[in-house]
């Protein structure tokens, strides 16, 4: 009986509902393909139906209608620029805090795990309150213009420095002590010494960080909606949701899903090409 | 002097200020918030004192708010991680693992919105999956009707977020030797007890990361709630769908004059939960480490 | 962190060195407004146009952003704070809200403007119950280019000439239809502000302006026999199965779409709805309306939409000749003809299918607001009015139960509010 549960039934029947889950996300994703190419109406009559002809001007409208290339480009610099800024911020906090004998340090540690607990909605207003209050600064006393971008890309780096300090202090700590001696006798500087001497042997936890905050980034919608809403600013989440809104209105199905499409195959694609590099650099610092 | 306590201070205080001035001053200043009446810049902040809370504590609307944020992080969190654990159980042999490990983590890298939209054509009540159902001889149910459409957004959370601790999990999994295992099945242990007795004691420490993970984020959940519901129109989700996050949005936003102070105040309420639940998930995950001699 | 640091640094170097405020103002007029219209709307085609002429003719400066219904949400604060667009779009709705943020300001001036090679002023061109609609407590709040109002919407093809006159009569058309095997109405129950149409219209309907508004304001008026009346109707609609299966499911705008296909006999919902559904009309579907058969008064709703003059913007008086400009004839017509909704021009006629709701529109002797202004105590409107009229309309509450909670509830809402 153990061994008919433990051995066979359990293992088979979870082996049976993964392979179910795969082929649910495979045709969700071959179906939303199968949508974009229909005409409107098709969508709503014949839901399992090949389109009757292939209709690709689904995707210029799309393209147009959400001005995809500028939420793109939004998203990829926001993105990236904000990732790295995070671990160019959290990265030699955490190697100090891990490392030092100061007395200060373990408080200052748990000073940035306050922040782990601390949720968004906690400051959802204070950050539309500062959003504003910085627009109106900067253009009336300070540059003459401003752009909410820059407000959204220091707010996602504000926000993701705690977590980041957290686990990299983490990670810091597990790394041999050794490595600094390297760096001594070189007589190099602090930062030289950081760069060149622990930076690369903790690369699996700054990649981890990395690659958490490049996925958590680039998902990003109530901060992007909130502080960078308009047009011209927004992110690609932000972008999908406008065009899903004209596209209810206007009741274009078929560029609704062109739309979708448009957002999701290439990151299907990029995460083919990357393959398992991306999930292995998201775990490598974790799992240590 | 080592090289860490020489540059200690300007190693930590880009860190340090950056999370003091943008984080922890704007929380403080949430909090004052919470305790005035208030509509943004330009307008006048009246004191309120407690006012906000007691308000709140008798508001039906967001006590339904409170409780499916609750509910989202704890049956949510149950779902996850014992779909995952399953998953351990034979995913370290399965054939064409690596395959499976890299489509359920698919739904990580596509955008929820888009996910939301796909799947609430799928949910209609003339939708694909009820004609599914009814080619199947079963009743269509209304999916997305007030009765059952938590239900659908917490399934569709769990759909969404399970292959990120699989891809987690599996992770450390592989780290233990296989000689180990072997060695089990020796003295034939099953498979399941094979995951009981090894692979869980010596993935604990990523579990309990993963659990505060889970818990820090599930009680920010937002945009699911949206995509499977009224997105993109002027209409505000459903109130058996809202999360603290979704109505605290709704209240910013505001038809009519915005009442930050009100939505400050679930945002300090949130505080509080989010606190308990990590105490909670620390306590439950704290256990000795394992370590194989 | 480098760059934010940067930033600061220049903020406070710019600070010391000049302390003096930047000015906007250049030699060229500008003008900015901020949409809540999707590009890909017929009306922000119009818009467009009208922009792009103005800009052409004037030498203004113009900056025109189709945001769409999701990405306002912060536009009130946003101007508020001093910043935002000099343009923004509003409805009947919100007039009272932006006239208490202090975000629209004074536009009589505007009323007795010229409109230009037209020779008539604005306050001429629109007709006396759209610019009440348009107007709050301090007169005209902003310019209509739109008048909405609600009806419930057949197919003249099938069924020429369908009007009840009386709720009996309605009442049997459902039962006819039903027993013909159709379904009667579809309905989108997942958007609760379509779902109240039905309470309201019978409710004001019959008893004119302010019967349901003062619901919000006093629980004894849950008291007066035309609610439970009403509320009996809405019930009777409920139980009698005239709505399609599980219509509170619908993912919208699934239902409002099925019947554009043929699927449903009638939809209530705004004059919007023709122009939302054009591309999904069934061959031959023959759009038409008839009011709801409320009886009593008969006051016909008349809301509108329009664009609005940020008082705290920069650009003001540009903003108000931009208006009169926009409102000339040529311009006004495209909202019919090509947007497929009732312009707020009386001479112009609404599309064929609209017809006799222009008429009703403005020939009504009785008028009252969208919504009759009950959501502007918007607590009471979303977190307790809304709910209470679905569980009314899904059938899990009667009509008794519907009056008891409500009374309850408003009293529990004044104490705490």
């Amino acid at each position: 009986m153990r061994r008919l549960i433990g051995d066979i039934l359990l293992p088979r029947a979870t082996a049976v509902a993964l392979w179910a889950w795969v082929a649910f996300n495979l045709a969700l994703i071959a179906w939303v393909g199968i949508q974009s190419l229909k005409e409107s109406g098709e969508v709503w009559l014949n839901p399992f139906a090949l389109p009757e002809t292939p209709r690709w001007d689904n995707f210029s409208s799309a393209w147009q209608a959400a001005e995809f290339s500028a939420a793109a480009m939004n998203s990829v610099v926001l993105t990236l620029f904000g990732s790295v800024l995070i671990v160019a911020v959290s990265a030699p906090a955490a190697y100090v805090l891990a490392r030092s004998s100061r007395r200060v340090a373990g408080p200052a540690v748990n000073y940035f795990a306050i922040g782990l607990s601390i949720p968004i909605q906690t400051i959802l207003v204070p950050i539309v309150v500062i959003k504003l209050s910085v627009y109106t600064f900067m253009e009336d006393w300070v540059t003459g213009w401003w752009d909410n971008r820059i407000t959204l890309l220091v707010f996602q780096v504000a926000l993701s420095v705690p977590f980041a300090v957290f686990v990299l202090t983490g990670y810091m700590r597990s790394l041999p002590h050794e490595i600094e001696e390297a760096a001594e006798i070189d007589g190099a500087g602090p930062l030289r010494a950081f760069v060149q001497v622990i930076m690369p042997v903790a690369r699996p936890g700054l990649t981890t960080v990395f690659v958490l905050n490049v996925m958590g980034l680039w998902n990003e919608t109530l901060l992007a909606l909130l502080i960078a809403p308009l047009p011209e600013e927004r992110n690609l989440p932000a972008a999908l949701l406008g065009l899903y809104s004209s596209m209810q209105y206007s009741s274009d199905w078929g560029g609704m899903f062109a739309g979708i499409v448009i957002l999701v195959y290439p990151m299907i694609v990029l995460y083919i090409w990357l393959g398992r590099r991306i999930v292995d650099g998201m775990t490598a610092g974790i799992s240590r | 002097m080592k090289t860490y306590e020489r540059a200690f201070w300007p190693f930590l205080l880009p860190a340090l200020l950056v999370y003091t001035l943008l984080f922890v001053a704007p929380s403080l200043f949430g909090i004052w918030v919470s305790f005035t009446r208030w509509s943004g810049p330009g307008s006048e902040m009246a004191w309120r004192g407690l006012d906000n809370y007691v308000a709140l504590l008798h508001n039906e609307v967001f006590a339904t708010a409170f409780t499916n944020t609750f509910v989202m992080a704890i049956v949510g969190g149950a779902l996850i991680f014992g779909f995952t654990f399953l998953s351990m159980v034979v995913l370290r042999q399965l054939k064409g693992r690596a395959f499976i490990r890299a489509v359920v983590f698919l739904p990580m890298v596509i955008s929820i919105i888009a996910i939301g939209a796909a799947v609430g054509f799928l949910l209609n009540p003339e939708g694909a999956v009820n004609t599914v159902l009814e080619w199947s001889g079963l009743d269509p149910q209304p999916w997305l009707g007030p009765e059952m459409v938590f239900r659908c957004i917490v399934g569709g959370l769990v759909w969404s977020s399970t292959g990120f601790y699989v891809a987690l999990m599996m992770s450390a999994a592989d780290a233990i030797p296989a000689h180990v295992y072997e060695d089990a099945q020796l003295i034939g242990a099953t498979k399941w007890e094979q995951f009981r007795h090894i692979t869980l004691p010596l993935t604990w420490d990523v579990f309990a990361v993963s659990a505060v993970l889970w818990v820090v984020g599930s009680l920010k959940i937002f945009d699911i709630v949206l995509a499977f519901t009224t997105a993109g129109t002027a209409a505000a989700p459903p109130i058996p769908a809202r999360t603290i996050a979704v109505q605290q949005f709704i209240v910013v936003k505001g038809a009519g004059l915005p009442d930050l102070g009100s939505a400050a105040a679930m945002g300090v309420m949130t505080l509080l939960v989010t606190a308990v639940l990590i105490v909670l998930t620390r306590r439950i995950t704290r256990r000795d480490r394992v370590e194989l001699s | 962190m480098r760059k934010l640091t940067v930033v600061l640094l220049i903020g406070a170097l710019g600070l010391a060195a000049c302390g003096k405020k930047n000015s906007g103002e250049s030699a060229q007029q500008s003008l900015s407004y901020r949409s809540s219209w999707g590009a890909a709307e017929p009306q922000a085609k119009i818009i467009k146009t009208i922009f792009d002429d103005f800009a052409k003719e004037t030498g203004t400066k113009v900056d025109v952003k189709f945001v769409g219904r999701t990405g306002n949400e912060n536009l009130n604060a946003e101007m508020a704070s001093g910043q935002g667009p000099d343009l923004f779009d509003t409805t009947t709705g919100d007039i009272d809200t932006l006239t208490a943020q202090q975000l629209i300001g004074p536009m009589d001036d505007l009323e007795n403007t010229q409109i230009p090679g037209e020779g008539k002023t604005v306050k001429e061109v629109l007709p006396e119950p759209v610019r009440r609609a348009s107007s709050g407590k301090n007169g005209l709040a902003y310019v209509p280019h739109t008048i909405i109002s609600t009806a419930v919407w057949y197919n003249a093809a099938e069924h020429p000439g369908l009007n009840p006159q009386t709720w009996e009569e309605f009442i049997a058309f459902l039962d006819e239809s039903k027993k013909a095997g159709r379904t009667p109405i579809g309905q989108d129950g997942t958007i609760a502000f379509y779902n109240v149409f039905w309470f309201y219209s019978l409710l004001v309907g019959a008893n004119g302006a302010g019967s349901l508004a003062e619901l919000a304001k006093d629980p004894a008026n849950w008291d007066k026999p035309q609610v439970l009346d009403t509320a009996e109707k809405v019930e009777q609609l409920a139980k009698g199965g005239y709505f399609q299966r599980d219509f509170m499911a619908t993912k919208f705008p699934a239902a409002q779409n099925a019947w554009a296909q043929g699927k449903y006999d009638l939809n209530i919902n705004g004059t919007w709805l023709a122009s939302e559904v054009q591309p999904q009309l069934a061959p031959g579907f023959k759009v038409a309306s008839f009011q709801m058969p409320a009886g009593g008064k008969r006051s016909i709703e008349v809301g509108t939409l329009g664009w609005a003059v940020n008082a705290k913007g920069k650009n003001v008086a540009t903003a108000k000749k931009f208006l009169a400009f926009a409102l000339q004839k040529k311009y006004m017509e495209q909202f019919s003809t090509v947007a497929l909704n009732i312009s707020s021009r009386g001479d112009v006629p609404a599309p064929a299918h609209m017809a006799d709701v222009q008429k009703a529109v403005l020939e009504a002797k009785e008028t009252h607001l969208s919504y009759d202004y009950a959501g502007a105590d918007k607590t009471w409107w979303g977190d307790m009015f809304l709910p209470l009229n679905d569980r009314l309309l899904s059938g899990k509450i009667d009509a008794t139960a519907f009056v008891r909670e409500g009374k309850k509830r408003t009293a529990q809402h004044l104490a705490t509010g």
